[in-house]
Parts: structure tokens; sequence; C-alpha cells
């Protein structure tokens, strides 16, 4: 019964993409339309869209997943890393608007007349965000290969049905879709929340089992590990991931698609409160699903809440949290298959052929482009090379060397050309270097990203760069 | 866009894309369903008959007395027992299954209560009459596409069907899209076009060899001769234009039942003159068949306007349609009344210099004989008186006879730079006893004007305006000396505020003894108009009747260059 209640519920899925994606091809006529929408969405697809992006089948499949190991103090090295991000990017989002540029790594050329920046900046993007596509096409295998009951081999290869289709009409498309993964992400969430409520008996019963294993002194439940929070975990917490996230050019890209520089302000901040209200419920999925069976056997973390779901749960609604999980994979995919993408043709090809092109060429071509990377990390995700997936923890932390103080720095200093590149380029190297040189183990607490966003601060504000005249 | 291509491509598309795997869905499904119930029909039915081929076994047995009848049935009945769902009706009506007895009004499928057979769920009751014992065996079954093992059995061939119909629907999409992309493109530049904005070119590849792209190289080659072609119009039209608004004839094109056309010309020669507008607009169609060509006159500021307006009536269209043209010939007029006036003058000189120089020796005579004569005869006091007079009426023809001779032959001009002012003033001041008497006023305003003329000349044209003006001003009144410039000429005005002058009689005053005073000579104004042209000038008068006259004379400044 379960299995066709499923499919009903992927096929209603599935026909609702196709629908709203459709809207995206009858717009994308020029670059701006397809990379940026037009730079003309309203506030609420605006906010739609961030959180769809934001929420990927990491955070929805790996968090639950990391509560039920690890508890609540996992808030601190997760959400609240994350979080922290919002605020940088609350913080540039009105003086980023005011940039006319198309793409992200388009900004660099712009701001610091670097061709260079430009193209590097491109590589980093598409080669950071091929990893994290391939996370996102994995979450997806294993939630449809669970729903469906087919082979992963089989689901993995069902992406490309969404994915492609979505990211064929651009921005527009994503952004229209984006609306119902939001919806989705929001309801699954706040619906599962409540379903492992109703499972423990009840919010009665919930809450006094809380407060009676918080008073017995649950360690899983402390705030703090009893080993107490080591200042460098955090500190590396914060680093990757939050920089990772206020220098990410996903949620920059939504900042120049906004309408206007106040309805980009108003949608990070809207898009904060969605946040943390989600956040919230997977907390409480995640405990719940600890209190209901604490001895879930799993391989890897992200098998839990699916695991949950399809067996803990007796709830005919069960297929809204599986396809809720598909939704937060599908959204982010898409937008990061766009960036990466334009990345490549934008910021990479285009520069380095030197001859002007239609936007329409350009567009067929980026499209030609995503088939492309859509199908290699497809490829990559039906067998993920031994460390793939826990090497793409450290995108973040590449993206927050090599792009963090050029960004940060490009809008709110005059530093030159010269700093910018030494910072990319040095930030990055020393990365790599303390990618070996520090032991695998030791990453959680000493993350490469600690000394190598210290080497490309410094680097950016070394005086021997000169200033750049335009800000004098 | 309910009606747009796409969709047009799009929606017979998706059927036939997905209508085949509905049906190859539903025709695996049913045939797939109808194998398991037959499989399963098949089944029960064995079982069916293999415990009635144990009744005859056991039957048999009984009959050849190896076993009771007691022994045979209660085997039977475990047999029975252990297939599920097999009901057994005895020779009493009695129901046995699975080890419990039932009544048959407890058993729903026997009594037909229960629900009857769906589309979705379907019944049977396979029965097996067991003869030997009079006994009925009876195995109710249910099928659904959805219990049992069949989604189990297709679920690949419904996912398939799912993924291949998503597929495919998705390639129709994008194939729809990219076939009628282009189309779409080149409607939009249409409709571009239509509204005017030449801006963008369509959003085509150039290189494209197909139809659209022959169509979208053909469009815009015919945009491009088009705009070409409007352009040369558009020139030719500018040309038309510029033509028809800078000549300084008035055109109207008349069409009968709409609004009339008019040129530039005509609107301005309109507005300046009511009485030529009221005219132009009364004039129809209709009226303009009657006639060809004729002068208007009327008056405008106190002066008389001339209008040479021609009619023509335009042949060869469904509406009656004419053109008038008018100009303005007051300018030209007057150079004519002037040469004519000149001519006239002249002749008129001629003939009466001619006539004053054979009365003048002759009359000479007279008076010489007439004074010997009154020396001669010894005349009393009243004779004396009479030929006195004689003497006098002589004088006073003699005088005639002079003014005629100045008139016709008159004194060498000799032109000098003069100021207007000074001029003005000593005749103000040689005036002012005369005019007081006959209570006017006179005034003059000085501008520093200097003319090219004859002092003399100038002295005696002026006093003899002057002097009409006092004497056209019995009640009394003001007489004004003034000037004004235009170009490099100078007027000086002389108006009064007498008694004015009909238009007909303006025609006649410069002529040679024209007079309406009894003791005038009529020469003063032939004399002054001599003198004018002499000193290369241009006299003009305006007059209102009861209101007043202004004489207007205009001198060079400086030698005509020949
Ligand atoms: N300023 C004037 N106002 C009215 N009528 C005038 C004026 N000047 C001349 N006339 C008319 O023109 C006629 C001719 O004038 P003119 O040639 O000077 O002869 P005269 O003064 O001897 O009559 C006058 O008789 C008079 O009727
Ligand atoms: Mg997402």
């Amino acid at each position: 019964m379960d299995e066709l209640l499923y499919l009903g519920v992927f096929l209603i899925y599935t026909i609702a993409i196709l629908i709203l994606g459709k809207h995206g091809f009858d717009k994308t006529d020029e670059l701006r339309g397809y990379f940026l929408a037009g730079r003309n969405l309203s506030l609420f697809p605006s906010v739609a869209s961030f959180c769809a992006t934001w929420f990927s089948a990491a955070s929805l499949l790996g968090l639950p997943g990391l509560i039920y190991e690890g508890g609540v103090s996992v808030i601190w090295t997760t959400a609240v890393a994350w979080l922290l991000g919002i605020i940088g990017l609350l913080f540039i989002s009105s003086k980023l608007y005011t940039y006319n540029v198309v793409t992200v790594p388009e900004f660099f050329l712009v701001r610091y007349d670097s061709k260079l920046l430009q193209v590097w900046i491109g590589i980093i993007l598409s080669v950071s965000y091929l990893l994290y596509v391939v996370i996102q096409i994995r979450g997806f295998g294993i939630v449809v290969s669970e729903m469906l009951e087919v082979p992963y081999i089989v689901s993995v290869f069902l992406v490309y049905l969404f994915v492609l289709y979505t990211t064929f009409g651009g921005l527009h498309s994503v952004a229209r879709t984006d609306i119902f993964h939001f919806y989705l992400i929001l309801g699954g969430t706040i619906l599962g929340s409540l379903f492992v409520v109703n499972e423990i008996g009840g919010l009665e019963v919930f809450t006094s089992d809380l407060v009676v294993r918080a008073t017995r002194g649950d360690s899983y439940l402390a705030l703090f590990p009893e080993e107490g929070l080591p200042f460098w975990t955090l500190l590396s917490a914060f680093f990757a991931l939050g920089i990772g996230v206020a220098a990410n050019p996903q949620y920059a890209v939504r900042i120049l698609s906004a309408r206007s520089k106040q309805i980009a302000w108003k949608m990070i901040a809207t898009s904060a409160i969605f946040l943390v209200l989600i956040y919230f419920a997977i907390f409480v999925i995640g405990i719940g699903s600890r209190m209901i069976n604490p001895g879930v056997v799993f391989e890897s973390t992200d098998e839990i809440y699916p695991h949950v779901i399809s067996y803990l749960l007796q709830t005919p609604w069960k297929g809204i949290l599986l396809i809720s999980v598909v939704a937060a994979a599908i959204s982010t995919a898409n937008s990061q298959l766009l960036i990466m993408a334009s990345s490549f043709v934008y910021d990479i090809t285009l520069p380095l052929r030197k001859k002007k092109s239609v936007d329409q060429q350009v567009i067929s071509w980026t499209r030609w482009v995503i088939f492309m990377f859509a199908t290699f990390s497809l490829l990559i995700a039906f067998q993920p090379p031994e460390g793939i997936v826990p090497f793409s923890g450290h995108v973040w932390g590449i993206i927050a060397v090599s792009m963090f103080f050029p960004l940060y720095g490009g809008l709110y200093t005059a530093r030159s050309k010269q700093n910018a590149v030494l910072s990319t380029f040095g930030g990055t190297l020393a990365y790599v270097l303390a990618f070996f040189l520090i032991p695998d183990h030791v990453h959680p607490v000493y993350h490469p990203v600690l000394p190598s966003i210290l080497i490309a601060g410094i680097l950016y504000f070394w005086k021997g760069g000169t200033h750049d005249e335009k800000f004098n | 866009m309910r009606n747009s291509i796409e969709r047009k491509i799009l929606v017979p598309f998706l059927i036939i894309v997905l209508l085949p795997s509905f049906i190859i869905g539903a025709v695996s499904m049913w045939a797939s369903y109808q194998s398991e119930k037959q499989l399963k029909e098949a089944t029960v039915s064995e079982t069916l008959t293999s415990i009635d081929r144990y009744v005859g076994i056991f039957d048999e047995r009984v009959q050849n007395g190896d076993m009771s009848e007691r022994d045979a049935k209660s085997l039977v009945k475990v047999m029975i027992d252990e297939k599920v769902g097999l009901y057994v009706e005895d020779e009493e009506g009695n129901f046995y299954s699975g080890g419990k007895d039932y009544q048959a009004e407890e058993l729903e499928w026997l009594n037909g209560n229960s629900e009857p057979s769906s589309f979705v769920i379907e019944k049977a009751v396979i029965t097996e009459e067991l003869e030997q014992w009079g006994w009925k065996l009876y195995f109710p079954i249910e099928f659904s596409f959805y219990s049992g093992s069949l989604p189990d059995i297709q679920k690949y061939t419904l996912l398939i069907i799912i993924f291949m119909g998503v597929i495919a629907v998705q390639f129709t999409i994008i194939f729809s899209y990219h076939l009628s992309k282009p189309i779409k493109n080149l409607a939009a530049y249409c409709k571009r076009i239509a509204m005017g904005d030449r801006g963008k070119e369509p959003d085509i590849k150039t290189n494209r060899k197909d139809e659209i792209g022959v169509l979208s190289n053909s469009l815009q080659d015919m945009v491009q001769t088009l705009d070409k072609r409007n352009g040369q119009i558009e020139k030719i039209k500018k040309l038309n234009e510029t033509i028809l608004n800078s000549v300084h004839v008035g055109m109207v094109l008349l069409v009968e039942g709409s609004d009339s056309v008019y040129n530039e010309a005509a609107q301005r020669m309109m507005d300046d003159d009511p009485s030529l507008e009221k005219r132009v607009r009364r004039l129809t169609v209709h009226e303009t068949t009657k006639r060809k060509e004729e002068i208007w006159n009327h008056k405008h500021n106190e002066e008389k306007v001339y209008y040479a307006v021609n009619y023509r009536v335009i042949k060869g269209t469904e509406r009656n349609r004419s053109i008038i043209t008018f100009e303005d010939i007051t300018n030209r007029r007057k150079l004519e009344q002037r040469v004519e006036r000149m001519s006239r003058l002249a002749s008129l000189g001629e003939m009466a210099s001619g006539i004053a120089h054979e009365i003048r020796n002759p009359l000479a005579g007279i008076r010489t004989t007439t004074q010997l004569l009154i020396r001669r005869l010894e005349l009393g006091k009243d004779e004396l008186a009479l030929t006195e007079n004689m003497l006098i009426d002589i004088d006073r023809v003699n005088k005639i006879i002079t003014n005629i001779l100045q008139f016709s032959r008159p004194l060498d001009s000799n032109p000098s730079f003069i100021k207007v002012d000074e001029t003005m003033r000593s005749l103000v001041l040689l005036m002012e006893g005369m005019a007081s008497e006959k209570n006017v006023t006179l005034h003059h305003s000085e501008n520093g004007y200097g003319i090219l003329v004859d002092r003399d000349h100038l002295r005696q044209i002026l006093l003899n305006l002057i002097i009409n003006g006092i004497n056209a001003m019995p009640e009394g009144g003001e007489l004004t000396l003034s000037s004004g410039t235009t170009g490099d000429k100078r007027t000086i005005y002389v108006s009064d505020t007498g008694v004015g002058m009909e238009d007909s009689m303006l025609d006649k005053i410069f002529d040679p003894f024209y007079t309406t005073r009894s003791e005038g000579t009529g020469l003063g104004l032939s004399i002054v108009h001599q003198l004018v042209v002499q000193n290369n000038g241009e006299i003009d008068v305006r007059s209102t009747p009861g209101k007043g006259t202004t004489f207007s004379i205009t001198f060079p400044t400086r030698k005509e260059e020949e």
C-alpha cells in the first residue's frame, strides 16, 4: 500500500515540476533573464528560492541524522554556524546589489578589473559546486530508492528528469519551482516534527519525557557536550561554515536577482526567520527519532531520517516527508548547477574566447554545459569515490578562503587587484597545504580553514599593495 | 498566450506521447491481472476437483465396505479445513469451513449482501457439486489491482511507463519550445515593427538555413527595403511640405464632407486678417466650380487689401475636391497704382505746361495792353476799379500758370543729407501762428533721423501737407509730425484728426486741379507728389472719413547704387 502511495506522491511532484518548470522557457531570451531572472524577483519568490536553496539534501537528510547521533549540542557546529553567515549576507546585500553584473565572478572583474580573478573564481565555483551537486544527487538517490523501492542506481538516474529540466529554464524556472520546493521543505519538516511528536504520544508526553531525560542529565540533551565545546572546534565551524555561507555565490546570486536592494535585504531577514523555524523542526525530528528508537542501525547518518520515516512512523502522509527531502535536493542542485554552468560559460569560456556571442547562443551553450555537468556529477554519484563525501565538507572552506576577502573587502575597502589576487591564491594554496599537513581526524577541531583564512586576510590587507584609485 | 503555436504543437504531441504509454500500461496491467486471475481460478478449481476426486475414491471404498461413511466424511472435512476460504454445504444445508460451522445467513458472499463486483474489486464464487453425498463446495475469491502480488509484479512496468512518460513529456516540452521559439521571436519582431519600433533584430541565428531562417532573412530584407522606401517617401514628402509651406501663396484644399486643409501661408494670412478667414471659410466646393479667379478686396487695419484668388476643381476622385490659392496682392496693387498715377500726372503735366506756355505769352500781351489802356484812357472811378480787377485776375492766372510750370518742369533737386528733426522744428515754429488761429495744436516727435533729400523740396512738401492738414480741421484738432524707420529708409508721417477722405477720393487727390475747397487750386498735392518722386521718395496716404488722415513720405538715407 505504502509503495503505491509513495508512487502517487512522487507522480504528483513530477507533474508539478513539469508544469512549474515550463514557465521559465518562455522568459529566457537574454542572459540577465536566464541567470538572474531579469533581476526582477519580488519578495516572496526571493525568500522561497533563498530558503529552498539553503536547505540541501545535506541539511534535511544529514542534520536529523547528526542530531540523532550526536544530540542537541551539534547545533553549534551546524545550524548556528550556518546562520552566522546570514549576518554577513545582510551586511553586503545593498552594496552588492548596486553592481550591475550577471554572475558573481563577474563582480571580481568589475570591482578589480581583473580577468584573472574572474576566471579563477569561475574555476573554483565550477569545481566545488560539482562536488556539492554530487551530494545532492546522492541524497536524492537515497530517498527515492527508499520511496520507490528501486535500486540506488536507478533512482539516481531519475534526478536527470528534475534537475536538467528545471535548470534548462534558467533562474525563472528555478525560482518558480523553488516556491513549490519551499512549501514542501517547510511543510515536510514541520509535518515530520509533528508526526515524530505524535508517535511519541503527543506534545505532553514529548515535553514531560524531555524534562525527565534532561533532569536525569542525559548527555544527549545537553546544549553543550559533556567534555565541553572546544574553542577551536567552534572557531573551525564558524570559519568553514559561517564564512563559507557568507561568501557563497549561491546566496549572492539571490541578492542580485531580487527586484531592488530593499527587497534583497528583506529577503535575507525574512528567510532567517524561516530558517530558524525549519531548523527547530529538524531538531525536534532528530531528537524525537532518538526517543522513539535509540537503536537504529545505520551505515551513514544520512540513512537515519529515511529509515525513521519508513519504519518508525505510521501515517499515510509519510510520502510528503520523503518528497520534502527530494525538494531540498533538487532545489539546491539546480541552482548550483546553474551557478556552475554560468561560471563555466560566462566567466571562463567567454572571457577566454574573447569573441562576442549572441545571448541566445550563450544560453544554448549554457544548457549543454548544464547537461555535461549534470551527467558528470551523476556518474560520480553512481559510485562516489572513497572520501568524496567527507571531502565535500571542504567546499565551504575553499569558498571561504578564496572568496571572502575579495568579496567583502571589495565592497567595503579600497584594496587593489594585486591584494585580491594575492589573497585568493595565497589563501587557497594555504588551504591545500593545511589540508595535507593537518591529519584528517583533527580536522573537526583544527580545520584547514583556520590558518588559511588568516593568510588570506593578511595578504588582502598587506600594505605593500596599492590602493585602488576608484575608491580614493 | 492561449493560442500560441507552442501550445498547438505541445498539446497534440503530449496526447500522442502519453496516450500510448497509458494504453500500454493499462493493457499490460490488465493482461497480468487477467493471467493472475486465471491462475488463481485454476488453482482453486484444481483444489475443488481434487477434493471431488478424493470424495469419489472415498465413496467407492464406502460402497465396498472398506471404510465407514463417517470416517470418509470426517477425512474430507479435514481436507477442507486445510484450505483457507473453502466452504462446504452438507446435505442438510449447514455450512462448514476452517473447523467452524456457519449458518447460511452469516455468509455475505452467498447471500449476495456483500458489495457487488466493481471496477477495482472483482468477486466470484467457484463451486463444485459432490454428487455422491449431496454436498456442495464453495470458494469465494476476490481480485483487485492493488492487492496481492500484483503491485510487486507490475511495479517496474509502472515505473518505467511513468518515467518514460515523464521523459517524453519533457522532450516534447523542450522540443515544442525549440520549434516555436524562433517563430515566437519572429512574431515579436513583427509586432515591434507594427508598433513602429525598429530597434532590435529578431533573436534568430542569422545562419539558419531552414524555412524560419529564410523567413527571418527575407523579413529583415523586406523591412530594410521598406525602410529605404519610407525614407525616400519621407524625403519627398518633406520637400513637398517645405515647398508648400514656404510659398507665400495661401493654399486651401477643400474636400466635400470633411475638413479643409490649409498650408502655412494660408493659415498665417487668415490669422492676420479675420475678414479674409471669414471669406475663405465660407467657400464650398460647389461654389468653386462657378468661377476660375477673382480679386477680393476689403479693408483691414484701415487699409485696403487685395487678394488674387484662384479656384481649381480637382477631377478624378470619388469625392469632389477643389484647391483654392490666394495671394496678397496689396503691395503690387499699390505699386501699380503709383505707376499709373505717375504716368497720369506726367501726361497731365505735359498738357498743362503746353497750355500754360500757350496762354502765358498772350496773357502777357493782355496784361501790357490792359495797363496801356488804363494809362491812355481817361477812366472813371468805377471803370478803374473794374480794370484793376482785370489785372488782379490776370495776375491770378499768371500765378497758376507759374505753378503749373513749376509742377511740370520742376527745378533741379540737389539732394543732401538732411536732419529731419531740424526741418520739422523750423516748420512747426513757422506754422504755429497760423495753426493756433485755427485752433490746431501742432506736435512733433524727434528721432534723430537723417535722410537724403533736397532741403527746399522737403520744406515745401511738408509745408503743403501741414497746410492741407490744417485746412482739413475747420473745427480745430491735432496735427502730428512723426517719423519711423524701415530698413535703410526713413518715413515721415503727417497725420491730422480732420475730416478724412473716402476711398474713392484717395485715388484722385494727387491729380492736378482736384480740390474740394473753393479757394483751392488742387495743385498742392500734385506738387508734393512730383517733388517726392523727384527725390526718390514714395508717398502713401491712409484715411478714415471723420477720423483723420495720415500722409507718409519715405526717403532713402543714402544714394542708391545703380
Ligand atoms: N489732410 C487732408 N484731409 C482731408 N482732405 C485733404 C487733406 N489733404 C488734402 N485733402 C483733400 O485733397 C484735395 C486736394 O488737395 P490739394 O492738392 O492740396 O489742393 P487744395 O489744398 O488746393 O485743395 C483737397 O481739396 C482736400 O479735399
Ligand atoms: Mg535545497
